[in-house]
């Protein structure tokens, strides 16, 4: 079974001869802002959270390492209610990213191999004062508005259906994951939804010519990602 | 024009969505004919908790439902798009 796990990069990897104040400052900065929660089920029998969403969170989760956050995994059956409401109120992360379904007013998590809503109107508070991408779908067009009005600094979304073709996963994934990478670099929401939109285009280029029916879900997928909030802020 | 001859507004738009779904229904059977036989069974979309493959995806057309409704709305984007482009 998957479990809860905290990565960060090897002190050895980072640590140099002689580090100086400035460099401590800045390597500790990340202990104390660039924390994120990534909630990620894997439904068995699921084609989008087993195929798409859950690899596809996995190659954020390691983006994000690399660029100095500390990460809290939640994978599949632990990706549940109850424990990503205690990873936000414990762990306190300024970042939270979902992948997997969504619907209007529901992040949907997991819990014994079914999903069960994570963040809904009634715990929407919980991301308050915290920046939110998600690759799901719909909840740009609810839960994303609620989240700004309970002060959420900023919400990433899909406000209709996110549509993936399984014989193009790689595209699929880059063009989903190009957003929340440019988050993780630091960029600003509104720069990260440029980078994202503009990855969607180039994806939707690369598959018109092969496939048409491919190329229209990416299409869609891009005209549909929505950015809430301020677009100036960044994931920390 | 004579109040005879006047087209039914409810009518027209009934008749203007068959013309895209036909349309879009051809796009999807070009489509499904590029695609060896062996792999029109195969999975291909996956879309919320649903998964079709590309037999399934013309029946979804065909059958006018919520999920080939929206297939033809993309495939119209598209063709537009490309008009945007040509233009």
């Amino acid at each position: 079974m998957a479990s809860q796990k905290i990565d960060v990069l090897p002190i050895a990897e980072i640590l140099p001869k002689y580090p100086t104040i400035a460099w401590l400052i800045q390597k500790l900065k990340p202990w104390l802002l660039k924390k994120l929660l990534i909630v990620r089920p894997k439904k068995p029998g699921d084609a989008y959270t087993e195929q798409f969403s859950f690899p596809a969170a996995e190659l954020v989760k390691n983006k994000a390492v690399l660029e100095g956050w500390i990460v809290i995994d939640l994978q599949a059956n632990d990706a549940s209610r109850e424990k990503v409401t205690s990873a936000i109120t414990e762990q306190k992360p300024s970042f939270v990213i979902q992948y997997d379904h969504g619907s209007t007013y529901v992040l949907w998590g997991q819990e014994s191999n079914v999903l069960e809503p994570a963040i809904d109107l009634s715990n929407v508070s919980l991301i308050s004062g915290r920046a939110l991408s998600t690759v799901s779908c719909q909840t740009a067009a609810g839960l994303g508005p609620s989240a700004i009005a309970a002060t959420a600094r900023a919400y990433l979304g899909y406000d209709e259906l996110h549509w993936v073709h399984l014989w193009h996963l790689a595209e699929f994934t880059e063009a989903a994951n190009a957003a929340n990478y440019a988050l993780l670099e630091g960029k600003t929401f509104l720069e990260a939804y440029n980078i994202g939109y503009n990855k969607y285009t180039q994806k939707y280029n690369q598959l018109l010519p092969v496939n048409t029916v491919a190329a229209s879900l990416m299409l869609h997928d891009r005209d549909h990602l929505t950015r809430l909030g301020d677009p100036s802020a960044r994931a920390y | 024009m004579s109040e005879k001859s006047r087209p039914n507004y409810e009518e027209a738009v009934k008749k203007e969505f068959e013309i895209t779904k036909q349309l879009a229904l051809a796009e999807v059977r070009e489509w499904i004919e590029k695609i060896p036989e062996e792999e029109r069974d195969k999975p291909a979309i996956v879309v919320a908790t649903k998964v079709f493959t590309p037999r399934q995806l013309v029946k979804e057309v065909e059958e006018d439902t919520e999920y080939g409704r929206r297939l033809v709305q993309m495939l119209t984007k598209v063709r537009l798009e490309l008009a945007k482009k040509e233009g």
